[in-house]
């Protein structure tokens, strides 16, 4: 898979960006208006599918290599389960919003471990969502190879 | 908003039906992509815009997929007879569900009505009015799966990492070693 | 130990997170920690169940309803105990066994995570939790059936998606109903809410009878059965074992009579539903594995077969309490509960034997084997101590919990389900005398020569469940232990909305 033509790939190296700041911006605001990780996880990953459509698997590869983005799905789904661990350590129970009461109502920095927990979220499901694309789209041409032999 | 409500639950059942019916894989993966969409705009009717992100998002990347899998294949056509006895079992088991569906949505509250008033202690209402002063999130919904519920949230966090982890192990070229390899 | 509850759940979860990270290279790292991991989720659950120690844990510090809660009483922690007995084991077999496959990280990753979603529904209190960690438990097993990846294999694996999201669809729409009907969410607030508007209307029965049909499906009772003859045969060894010996009584068994002993309540109706179901599954499970030729496949339809006795034995005690018979009925319970135990793990040993005669002549057709044991003998007599408890030879342990059906089921009057529990038994003999006729004893076919046993943790985790399969019959006979490991889970069940009062407390 080569790409597609010069037209798709200039407009969607312009379009990435915005993309993925929508996606962040999906996760670092989730505790205030609609979205949350999941959603701004699947915009992220999402970009990056457009991109292996249109510039092909290669290019992608030296962007995000697999190992990698299969580090950062673990490394997502671990920062999860740590905040609630550290809700053990800190606070009364596991999974206890031992912040909530930091910052101020209504703002960006608020209600405690929610947003870490929607950006641990986020990093999590963009990263696998990535990850089982990218593999369903190696697996293919590998069992056409198989035929033609 | 009623009417409208009954149009689109009609759009998507039809959609549902030609998706099975169909024996074109594309159309039936379009169809798939139009009954998600479908049930995108009906959580935006009610008032669930979380959800309907989620649910939009998750659409465009999953007819993507879908659409440049059936693209690729030669063979988009399904072939296959029916058998005549499956069909008649699930036409009748699917007629009794219904027989019984009609009763059980008798007894469920009306539509629009909260179906948690008649709770003894509802947990709803606290996350309603509570919300903010307890948890100091705006959105009741993040406040609700990352907070009251975020137990469950992590259990879905690790359904997702299951399937993707099992998708990778399903996937993977070399499943066995050769008989020497072990020592 | 309430306070610990959560590492029940959060160790293996992290384990599991942490897994895919070691790579090729750190393999054994990986083989020593999930090992370890499995290890200390055994010494908690002895300390759980040793402890006797019962009580409610609000995750977030959220009292009940708002927050979610795990829930300790006897039957979770006899629960957690078996799932901790046959991960061990099955964990030290796979040490050496998975060296077959590659990706052996990812495995491990699975396999506790199964461990992990098995556990959670254990100790859940709340029925969209439950269904949460169903499908974690679910989702590792419809991989860990396909992770040989041959055409069979992954056959077999999604015909068991296919039927098992079947079953969690049926399961999640239950869940819809009932909160819809009641507002909550919380098992305990669930029965509450039931006990106040004195009894079921029809979409609670709705809601009821897709429960039955979703953890039936779970269980592979015999309606629902399909899936289990093609997937627990082409799993790894290892992964036969847990799914047989205790994924399909924990997602099945376990939710099942949670849910219609302590909050949707026992009936007459639903107590005759689940004996009929678990005699179907045991007389239609035997017969077909009589007829089998291939030993995993065999030992499938045995499973199915054996699940119907610990069905039997709970749908009849719920028949009895509902007669008023407290007595028989916490007799019939400790019995399908003991039988669920003891199945656990006499099972879960049959499935690591065959994993052994598997890997020493690398096949599963009885016809091909034969005089195997001179050549396995470690093998050859734990395959025989399973082999006499499966079938109920005293003083195995499945002799006990077998005595302990038929005599519930003659003293409350019903002779002929205690003449069909010995006519199965029966069956169950002619199997596994099949078994040792065509592995063990004959003529050694020549390819088999150098057939060599299986050394190491392999032979470890099987002499670890053979002595168990003997010892476990000590937990009836010594007054102390079935008091302090049974009772209490037959009182969970026998209680049935005392569970509500417990997690509530009395002020509510």
């Amino acid at each position: 898979m080569k790409g597609m033509t010069v037209i798709v790939k200039t407009i969607s190296s312009w379009v990435k960006v915005l993309i993925i700041l929508f996606g962040i911006y999906i996760i670092l605001f989730g505790h205030l208006t609609p979205g949350g990780g999941f959603a701004g996880g699947v915009i992220l990953a999402s970009s990056y599918v457009m991109l292996m459509l249109a510039f092909g698997r290669e290019f992608v590869q030296k962007d995000l290599p697999l190992s990698l983005d299969s580090k950062l799905d673990c490394l997502g789904a671990v920062a999860f389960a740590m905040i609630a661990v550290l809700g053990y350590v800190f606070g009364k129970s596991f999974f206890d919003n031992f912040l909530s009461q930091f910052g101020r109502h209504l703002r960006l920095i608020s209600s405690g471990t929610i947003p870490l927990s929607n950006i641990a979220i986020g990093l999590k499901v963009g990263a696998s969502l990535f990850l089982v694309i990218f593999i369903l789209s190696t697996f293919r041409r590998d069992s056409s190879d198989d035929k033609q032999e | 908003m009623n009417i409208m409500f009954y149009v689109l639950l009609l759009f998507i059942l039809i959609a549902a039906v030609i998706a099975v019916e169909t024996k074109n894989l594309l159309s039936s993966v379009i169809c798939i992509g139009a009954i998600g969409f479908g049930v995108s705009i009906m959580f935006l009717f009610l008032r669930a815009p979380d959800i309907a992100i989620t649910q939009i998002v998750v659409e465009v990347l999953g007819l993507i997929i879908l659409i440049r899998a059936t693209i690729s294949r030669d063979l988009t056509f399904i072939s296959g007879d029916k058998e005549f006895f499956g069909t008649v079992v699930s036409v009748v088991i699917i007629f009794m569900i219904f027989l019984v569906g009609i009763r059980v949505f008798d007894t469920i509250p009306e539509f629009g009505q909260p179906t948690f008033a008649q709770a003894h202690n509802p947990a709803s209402e606290t996350y309603i009015e509570d919300g903010l002063e307890k948890t100091g999130a705006a959105n009741i919904i993040a406040s609700i799966i990352l907070d009251f519920r975020a137990y469950d949230t992590l259990g879905e966090a690790t359904v997702l990492f299951t399937s993707i982890i099992g998708a990778t192990v399903i996937l993977r070229r070399k499943s066995r070693k050769a008989l020497g390899e072990l020592e | 130990m309430i306070g610990l509850l959560p590492a029940f759940v959060v160790i293996p979860l992290i384990a599991a997170f942490i897994l895919p990270l070691f790579g090729k290279k750190g393999k054994d790292a990986a083989t020593i920690l999930a090992n370890a991991v499995i290890l200390l989720l055994l010494v908690l659950a002895v300390v759980a169940v040793y402890s006797g120690k019962q009580g409610i844990y609000e995750i977030g510090d959220w009292s009940i309803p708002l927050g979610i809660n795990l829930v300790l009483d006897g039957l979770s922690a006899l629960m957690l105990l078996a799932i901790a007995t046959v991960a061990t084991a099955a964990m030290l077999f796979s040490a050496r066994y998975m060296e077959q496959y590659t990706a052996k990280a990812k495995y491990l990753s699975l396999f506790l995570l199964m461990v992990a979603g098995m556990n959670g529904v254990v100790l859940s209190g709340d029925i969209f939790n439950l269904f949460v960690f169903l499908e974690i438990a679910s989702l590792a097993s419809y991989a860990l059936v396909g992770f040989g990846c041959g055409h069979e294999e992954l056959e077999a694996s999604f015909k068991y998606m296919v039927l098992g999201s079947v079953g969690s669809i049926f399961i999640l729409f239950s869940v819809g109903l009932v909160y819809g009907h009641t507002g909550t969410l919380n098992m305990a607030y669930i029965s509450q809410t039931i006990q106040n508007n004195g009894g079921l209307n029809a979409g609670l029965t709705f809601a009821l009878a897709l429960f039955i049909v979703g953890f039936g499906l779970k269980a592979a009772l015999v309606p629902f059965h399909a899936w289990l003859p093609d997937a627990h045969p082409s799993a790894p060894a290892p992964i036969s074992a847990m799914l047989s010996g205790i994924l399909i009584k924990t997602l099945g068994v376990y939710a099942l009579s949670r849910v219609v002993f302590n909050i949707f309540g026992v009936s007459q109706a639903t107590g005759w539903l689940i004996i009929v179901l678990g005699l179907i599954s045991m007389i239609i499970g035997a017969f077909l594995a009589i007829g089998q030729e291939d030993l995993k496949r065999l030992m499938a339809y045995s499973s199915i077969s054996q699940i119907g006795y610990v069905v039997l034995g709970i749908g009849l005690g719920a028949a009895l309490i509902q007669k008023g018979e407290d007595k028989l009925a916490s007799l019939a319970i400790l019995g399908g509960l003991f039988h669920l135990v003891n199945h656990a793990v006499y099972k879960s040993l049959l499935f690591l034997n065959s994993g052994s005669i598997e890997m020493a002549t690398g096949t599963r057709r009885l016809e091909q084997m034969g005089g195997l044991a001179a050549k396995l003998p470690y093998t050859r007599a734990t395959c025989a101590v399973a082999s006499a408890s499966i079938v109920g030879i005293p003083p195995f342990s499945g002799f006990w919990s077998k005595l302990i059906l038929i005599i519930a089921a003659i003293l409350a009057g019903y002779y002929w389900i205690a003449a069909i529990i010995v006519f199965v038994s029966l069956c169950t003999l002619i199997m596994y005398l099949k078994v040792h006729r065509y592995v063990f004893l004959g003529q050694l076919p020549e390819k088999l020569q150098n057939a060599r046993e299986n050394k190491g943790t392999m032979l470890f985790a099987m002499a670890f469940l053979a002595c168990l399969c003997i010892l476990m019959g000590l937990l009836v006979i010594i007054p102390g232990l079935k008091e302090a490991v049974l009772d209490p889970a037959v009182k969970v069940l026998t209680g049935g909305f005392e569970y509500s009062r417990f997690v509530i407390g009395p002020g509510g």
